[in-house]
C-alpha cells in the first residue's frame, strides 16, 4: 500500500512522495466519504432495499397482514393480474393521467421559464408567486381543491360570474373527476420544473444567441433551434421525474375521491393501498402490483432517456 | 425484564386455564380492586370532542381502579389500517375500539381476545346489551368485543315544508312516495337518496333480500328481491323525479341537502341531530321509523365496540376497562353528549331518550335493524354495491345488469382473497 511506503522511504523522489501523499488522501477521503454516506446507506438498505426485497418475496405468497400462515403461491399473483379488472382500470387511468400531465406540465414549465428568463418587469415577483403552489404539500393542495371543485365552490362561483351557471360536482362526475385532478397536479408541479428549466437556461452561452441574432434568426427560431435542443438533458430530467411522479400518483386520489366515482380516478398506487389494507389476503397481490408498477416506470424512464437524452452537438 | 417474563408466564398459565374452561385468567386476581397493571387503549380520535370524552372516561376509570393505568393512544384517521399494521408487527394496544371493519379483519384471524370467559369472571352479562348489537362481534360461539354505542337509520322530514304543502306526517311508503312527488318543485326535491349501500341496504333487507348468502360464501344481492328493492329505491329519482343525489342538489351529503332545505326528507341517523343543531338551527324537523317494506320493517345498525388484543398480557385489566367503557356510567354520559345512542337495554327508559321523540325513534329502531357488516371482503363488496347504485342512479345501466355485474365483482373479491 502506498501509505506504508512513505515512512520507509523518507528520501523518496518528489514523484514518489506525491504519489504516496495522494494515496493517503485517497484512503482518508474514501473513509470520510463512507462515513458521510453511512446514515443514508443504513436508511436505504433497511427501509428501501430491504423493503423492496421483502415486497418481492411477499409477491409470491398468498399474504395477509394478520394471518399466521401465508402460503407460497408461486407466480399466481402475477399471472392473475392481466385478468384483474381493477388493475386494468387503474393502469388505464394512471397511463392516461401520466401522458396528459407529463406533456402539459413540461410544456407549461418550459414556457414559464422562457418567459421569466426574458427581461420582463417584476421578474422576481413572478418567480416567487408562480412558485408558491409548489411549496404547499399535495395533501394541503388537495384539501383546498376539494372546495374549489365543490358544487357551490370557487370554480362554479367564478363560472357564475361570467354567466355560466352550474352546480356540476366535478369530483362526482365520471367525466370530470380525472381531468380535475390532472389540472391540479399540473398547476402544482409545473413551477418546480420551471425552476429547473430556469437554472438550465442560465447555462446556455449567450454567444450562441448573439451569433444567431447576427444570422437574423427570429425569437421562435431561437427557441426551437437553440433553447430546446440545448435543454435536452434537463428536459429528460423533467420528463423522467414527471413519469415517476405521475405513475405513483396517490395523495390526490386518496384525499379527494378515494378512486371514485365508478373507479374513474382509481390509480395503481391507490389500488395497491386498498389491496394492502382494505381487503383480506390481498397483500401478495398488492406487492405484485407494486413490482409491476416499478418495472413499468423503470422501462419508461429508460425509453425516455433513449429518445430525449441524446448527446448535445453544437 | 423479569416482570416481562413473569407476565408472559402468567399469560401462558392464563391461556391454559382458559382453555380448560376454568374461567381463571392471568394474574389470578379475584377481586376488581386487586387487578393492577398498565394497558394501552387505542381509540379513533378523529373527532376532537369525542376524543376528549374518551380521555375523561379513561381518567374516571383510573380513579375507580387506582392500580390500573391506562395510556390513551388516539388514532385520528385510518384507524383500522394503523391497528392492522401494529398487529402484524405484534405491537398492538391492549384495548381498542373494535369497529365492525376491524372485527372483519382481526376476528377470523384470531387476533382479538374472546371475552366470554372474562365476562363471566367479572360479572358482565351479554344480556345487558341490545341483542342485535352483539351480532357483529360473535363468531363461532365467541364474543370479541362489547358494543359501546350505535347509530341507525330513520326518516327525517322537514316539518315546515310538509305543513306548507298541507301534508300530514307520512306513515307508509305509499305516503312517502306521493308526498315526495308533491314536495318536488324546481330545484327542491321531496327526498335525497344517495348512491350509497349504507342507505340502500335498508331497502334490500326490507324486501327480504340479502347481501351475502347465509354461509357468507358468496354475494347474492342480484336476486329478484334485490332487483325489486333497487327498482323501488331508484324509482323516486328516475320515474317520479322526486329525489336526487345530494351533489345534484348542491350538497355534500343528504343531511346537508336536508339542512339547506333542498330535500324535504332524508334517511339518516342520530348524527343528523347535532349537525342540524349546529349548522341549520332554524330548520324544524321531525322523524319517523322507516315504515314496513313489502316483507318486513328494516333499518341498518352501525356500531363500534371495545375489545382486547388476543396477545394482551393483562387480560383482567383490559376486561375491566371494556366493562367500564361499555358500562352504564359511561354510556349515560355518551347519551347526554348527543354523540351516539347507548348500547345498553337499561338506558332505554332514560329521560334523554324518552323525552325526545327523534332519539326514541332511533333507539327503538334497533329492535328490527340489521348490523351493517359483511365479513373480511366487506370493502370490495360495498364498492361493488355502490358502483351498482351509481350506475343505476346516473342512468348508465338498468337494475338487473348493474346488480349482476356488482355481484360478479363482489364474488371475484371473495374468491380472490
Amino acid at each position: 500500500m502506498a501509505v506504508s511506503v512513505a515512512p520507509q522511504a523518507p528520501a523518496a523522489t518528489a514523484k514518489g512522495s506525491r504519489r504516496s501523499k495522494r494515496g493517503g488522501m485517497a484512503i482518508a477521503e474514501r473513509r470520510a466519504g463512507l462515513l458521510f454516506v453511512t446514515p443514508y446507506l443504513i436508511y436505504f438498505l433497511i427501509l428501501q432495499l430491504g423493503a423492496l426485497i421483502f415486497a418481492f418475496w411477499v409477491s409470491f405468497h398468498h399474504y395477509d397482514l394478520l394471518a399466521l400462515d401465508n402460503p407460497f403461491v408461486g407466480l399466481r399473483n402475477y399471472v392473475r393480474l392481466p385478468a384483474n379488472q381493477d388493475f386494468l382500470i387503474a393502469m388505464r387511468n394512471t397511463t392516461e393521467y401520466a401522458v396528459v400531465v407529463v406533456i402539459l406540465q413540461t410544456v407549461f414549465a418550459l414556457l414559464l421559464a422562457v418567459l421569466l428568463d426574458s427581461k420582463i418587469k417584476g421578474r422576481n415577483f413572478f418567480r416567487s408567486t408562480w412558485y408558491t403552489p409548489s411549496i404547499a404539500s399535495s395533501v394541503v393542495i388537495s384539501m383546498i381543491f376539494l372546495y374549489v371543485y365543490h358544487p357551490t365552490g370557487l370554480l362554479n362561483s367564478i363560472l357564475g360570474l361570467v354567466g355560466i351557471h352550474t352546480t356540476e360536482a366535478y369530483l362526482e362526475s365520471t367525466t370530470w373527476a380525472l381531468p380535475a385532478i390532472m389540472f391540479l397536479n399540473i398547476w402544482t408541479t409545473a413551477p418546480t420544473f420551471m425552476l429547473m428549466f430556469l437554472a438550465a437556461l442560465q447555462d446556455i452561452p449567450k454567444e450562441i444567441y448573439e451569433a444567431s441574432a447576427v444570422d437574423g434568426a427570429s425569437a421562435v427560431r431561437k427557441l426551437f433551434s437553440i433553447t430546446i435542443p440545448l435543454l435536452r438533458p434537463i428536459i429528460f430530467l423533467v420528463v423522467s421525474l414527471g413519469i415517476i411522479g405521475t405513475f405513483q400518483v396517490f395523495d390526490q386520489m386518496f384525499i379527494m375521491t378515494s378512486g371514485g366515482p365508478l373507479k374513474a380516478t382509481l390509480s395503481v398506487a391507490l389500488l395497491i393501498y386498498d389491496n394492502l389494507f382494505k381487503d383480506t389476503g390481498t397483500v401478495g397481490v398488492a406487492c405484485a402490483e407494486a413490482i409491476v408498477l416499478g418495472l413499468v416506470i423503470f422501462a419508461l424512464t429508460l425509453i425516455s432517456r433513449r429518445v430525449i437524452d441524446t448527446r448535445i452537438e453544437y | 425484564m423479569r416482570s416481562m417474563r413473569l407476565g408472559l408466564a402468567l399469560a401462558a398459565v392464563g391461556s391454559v386455564l382458559a382453555a380448560c374452561g376454568g374461567g381463571g385468567t392471568s394474574g389470578g386476581a379475584t377481586s376488581e380492586s386487586d387487578v393492577s397493571g398498565t394497558i394501552r387503549a387505542a381509540n379513533w380520535g378523529g373527532n376532537p370532542t369525542e376524543n376528549a370524552l374518551v380521555k375523561k372516561y379513561e381518567a374516571d376509570f383510573m380513579t375507580k381502579y387506582p392500580k390500573i393505568k391506562v395510556t390513551q393512544e388516539e388514532i385520528p384517521t385510518n384507524f383500522e389500517d394503523k391497528i392492522k399494521t401494529e398487529m402484524s408487527a405484534n405491537n398492538e394496544p391492549d384495548a381498542m375500539y373494535v369497529s365492525t371493519s376491524l372485527m372483519n379483519f382481526a376476528g377470523p384471524a384470531g387476533r382479538l381476545l374472546d371475552l366470554t370467559p372474562l365476562m363471566s369472571k367479572w360479572g358482565v352479562g351479554a344480556d345487558e346489551y341490545i341483542p342485535s348489537l352483539l351480532t357483529p362481534w360473535q363468531l363461532n360461539g365467541k364474543l370479541y368485543a362489547l358494543p359501546k354505542d350505535f347509530g341507525d337509520l330513520v326518516l327525517f322530514y322537514n316539518k315546515s315544508m310538509f305543513s306548507s304543502a298541507g301534508l300530514a306526517t307520512p306513515t307508509s311508503w305509499d305516503d312517502i312516495k306521493s308526498d315526495a312527488k308533491k314536495l318536488s318543485t324546481g330545484t327542491v326535491k321531496g327526498l335525497s337518496l344517495p348512491a350509497d349501500a349504507a342507505r340502500f341496504d335498508a331497502f334490500l333487507f326490507g324486501y327480504g333480500g340479502q347481501v351475502l348468502s347465509s354461509d357468507k360464501s358468496k354475494a347474492v344481492f342480484n336476486d329478484q328481491k334485490a332487483q325489486d328493492a333497487l327498482t323501488f329505491y331508484s324509482s323516486f329519482q328516475l320515474q317520479d323525479k322526486s329525489s336526487d343525489l345530494p351533489d345534484k342538489l348542491g350538497a355534500t351529503w343528504p343531511g346537508d341537502a336536508f339542512g339547506k332545505q333542498k330535500a324535504a326528507m332524508v334517511i339518516e341517523g342520530g348524527w343528523l341531530i347535532p349537525y342540524m343543531h349546529d349548522t341549520y338551527p332554524s330548520v324544524s324537523y321531525g322523524s319517523i321509523q322507516l315504515p314496513k317494506f313489502p316483507v318486513k320493517q328494516s333499518s341498518l345498525l352501525f356500531t363500534n365496540g371495545w375489545g382486547c388484543s388476543a396477545k394482551t398480557k393483562n387480560q383482567d385489566a383490559c376486561m375491566l376497562f371494556v366493562k367500564y367503557m361499555t358500562g352504564k356510567v359511561v354510556q349515560q354520559q355518551v347519551l347526554q353528549s348527543g354523540f351516539a345512542l347507548p348500547s345498553r337495554k337499561d338506558l332505554g327508559s332514560d329521560p334523554a331518550i324518552t323525552s325526545n321523540p327523534d332519539v326514541k325513534n332511533l333507539f327503538d329502531s334497533a329492535t328490527f335493524a340489521t348490523a351493517w357488516t359483511f365479513g373480511p371482503h366487506e370493502s370490495k363488496i360495498n364498492d361493488a354495491q355502490n358502483a351498482a347504485l351509481q350506475s343505476v342512479l346516473l342512468g348508465k345501466s338498468d337494475v338487473k345488469t348493474a346488480l349482476d355485474k356488482a355481484v360478479a365483482d363482489a364474488n371475484a373479491a371473495i374468491s380472490g382473497g
